[in-house]
């Protein structure tokens, strides 16, 4: 039986609305890519992206549907903790910021994260970084389409399935046909959709319902959500801070981003982007809290975000959440379809299968890699297994022990390679473990402690000297 | 003293009883359906560490027109209310301070029917202790902390010595 009984938007508004999105961004895509015929143009844009531009798509990215449908989770699990916790996903842009500019200056001619990893740490230690980066992407991309197939499913009552296969579809879509320019491009265009949907929305609720009303409902139906001391959202505080930090460090979604940046452009792209998106899951989860005023059952708790809304403001606040997720949602599923694509092409396709490929033929390897990841991903999302704060924090244990063996392998010579890849395998263990033995807020905090430890008293033991020149490779002759 | 006939309009016990039962049918709530099915009521959790939890029913091979969930602290529902009453096959509670929080859920068919309450689930909410999340908290603010400091002492080391840049 379905578990949701009400849905305000009818399901014809509901396509139509998705397909008109979808020809705009379809067209988009072509629009940006027709002129993207070489391999560095397809997937970096050609280095030569600019600061409004980058700013734009860095927080386009960061803002994705997972923003604006699991800060509104958390906050109706966590409370205000849930919702300032999230906000807290911004530190990793602003950390990234010195980061994205050593990345340029030491490696003027990458391609992907792994390649600092293999060049700075070698092959064993590279290995492991891929598969930690291969299945949180997935994680993500996951959490993404799933995310589709809830929102159309709480707003109009699509089935679940058809939603999510109907916009993951369109993201696919628009990814093959402009390639990273398209990414890009698109990401403007929906940082600016979803800023002005979130404003919009939150003065609505707040007009609409009122400070106290939201506080007196709280405090008599669920008082700890009101409360500063509740255990596992103190827990949560740095944990979430710790994900968003190892998630921003590793990933090849954030690398691309850098090197495709015009130099002097990445520090302050990503500071901007950092600055602009903080407020966004304030402002998401602050509907949340509206709820037990609305006395609006909640059937799922990554249905809250939308269910409220619509509640609250019937039709125009369904087709705002509506076209506001899905910008949210398409502007991260691209970027991460394109990254995740050119991760798998260049450090398993090209480095471990085809080395001798031509341009030409990574160019199409990159693009078939993205339908598969499409496909796959469609696959992995019919399920339906979990919430999509468990899904996504269960990546969290793997990528925040990376925080450490790429923050020290930026600036520290003497880090070295089995210490960085001990950091990452014993980081993942200890922190799956405290997910499961205590909840999926401290996994990533567990991860990240355990793997600075590790490259802590490993480089001070066994400490390496490394030549930051050998990360200046040159690049391929294709 | 006259009898009284069956035609005279005075009631009879009979009659009144037929209309006693008649009324009784049409005021009564829905009535219980014989040895008809309990919905079936699960919860994400017996124990919440985080004071949320999610609970789910279902009733198969029949037309249900809606659900009524009530929540109760005693386990005998003498202190029960409606939690929610409507469609949904699930709900998600959270806020909730340290306690057992007992549930129970019944259908109401399409025919006007009411099936029997489901069996009870049983959730208690213990919330973690505040010295295991200070601790982690702490543990979380050094590793935070230390990270920031390695990027800010390289990005400040890197710019007065270029050439290691």
């Amino acid at each position: 039986m379905n578990v949701q009984e009400t849905a305000i938007l009818e399901p014809g508004i509901a396509w139509l609305l998705i397909a008109l999105f979808t020809a705009l961004y379809v067209g988009l895509g072509w629009y940006f890519g027709r002129k993207d015929k070489e391999l560095d143009q397809f997937v970096l844009a050609g280095r030569k992206v600019g600061l409004a531009v980058g700013t734009a798509t860095a927080m386009a990215t960061w803002v994705t549907s997972n923003t604006t449908m699991m800060a509104p989770q958390l906050a109706y699990q966590m409370g205000i903790w849930g919702m300032v916790g999230y906000s807290l996903g911004a530190v990793g842009l602003l950390l990234f910021a010195p980061l994205a500019k050593r990345i340029r200056t030491l490696m003027p001619n990458g391609y992907t994260s792994g390649d600092f990893v293999r060049l700075r740490y070698g092959n064993v230690a590279w290995r492991v970084f891929l598969g930690i980066s291969i299945f949180y992407s997935f994680g993500w991309l996951v959490s993404l389409g799933m995310a589709g197939g809830v929102l159309t499913h709480a707003l109009s009552g699509i089935p679940y399935w058809q939603g999510m296969t109907v916009i993951l579809g369109a993201c696919v879509a628009y990814t093959l046909i402009g390639g990273f320019r398209a990414v890009i491009g698109t990401d403007f265009i929906q940082s600016i959709l979803i800023l002005i949907g979130l404003v919009v929305l939150a003065w609505l609720v707040i007009g609409g319902i009122g400070f106290d009303e939201i506080h007196f409902s709280l405090e008599l139906e669920r008082p700890e959500l009101l409360t500063l001391m509740m255990p596992a959202a103190i827990m949560f505080l740095f944990n979430n801070l710790l994900f968003g930090m190892g998630e921003i460090f590793h990933s090849n979604v954030w690398w691309t981003r850098a090197y495709s940046f015009r130099e002097g452009v990445g520090m302050w792209a990503y500071l901007l982007a950092g600055l602009f998106w903080a407020p966004i899951p304030i402002v998401a989860g602050f509907i949340a809290l509206a709820g037990p005023a609305l006395g609006t059952n909640i059937p799922a708790a990554d249905m809250v975000g939308p269910i409220i809304s619509a509640e609250l403001l019937g039709l125009a606040g369904a087709i705002i959440v509506l076209i506001m997720v899905f910008a949210a949602l398409a502007s991260s599923l691209d970027s991460l379809l394109a990254a995740t694509a050119m991760l798998v092409v260049r450090d398993i396709y090209y480095r471990h299968l085809r080395p001798h490929a031509s341009a030409d033929h990574l160019r199409n390897a990159t693009k078939v890699t993205i339908l598969l990841l499409g496909v796959v991903t469609w696959l992995l999302c019919l399920p339906r297994i979990t919430t999509l704060a468990e899904l996504l924090y269960f990546t969290g244990a793997f990528v925040a022990s990376t925080i450490w063996p790429i923050a020290a392998g930026l600036y520290w010579r003497r880090t070295n390679r089995w210490g960085a890849t001990l950091a990452m395998v014993a980081g993942s263990a200890a922190g799956i473990t405290a997910y499961f033995q205590i909840g999926f807020y401290v996994g990533a905090l567990v991860g990240a402690a355990v793997s600075m430890v590790i490259v802590l008293l490993t480089t001070w033991l066994r400490p390496q000297e490394f030549d930051w020149e050998q990360l200046k490779e040159p690049p391929p002759k294709h | 003293m006259p009898r009284s006939s069956p035609h005279s309009g005075r009631c009879t016990p009979a009659v009144l009883t037929v209309a006693c039962a008649v009324l009784a049918l049409l005021l009564a709530p829905a009535p219980l359906l014989a040895n008809a099915p309990k919905p079936d009521l699960e919860s994400t959790t017996d124990l919440a560490r985080a004071g949320y939890f999610q609970l789910r029913w279902s009733l198969d091979e029949a037309e249900v027109d809606h659900f009524r969930l009530e929540e109760a602290t005693d386990e005998d529902f003498s202190d029960a209310r409606v939690f929610y009453e409507g469609a949904d096959g699930a709900s998600v509670i959270s806020g909730r301070s340290n306690g057992t929080f007992h549930y129970r859920v019944r259908a109401q068919l399409d025919d006007g029917t009411q099936t029997d309450w489901s069996e009870t689930q049983s959730v208690e909410v213990r919330h973690h202790s505040i010295a295991q999340a200070f601790g982690i908290f702490t543990l979380g603010g050094v590793v935070f902390l230390a990270t920031a400091a390695v990027i800010a002492f390289g990005t400040r080391a890197n710019r007065i010595i270029p050439k290691d840049s």
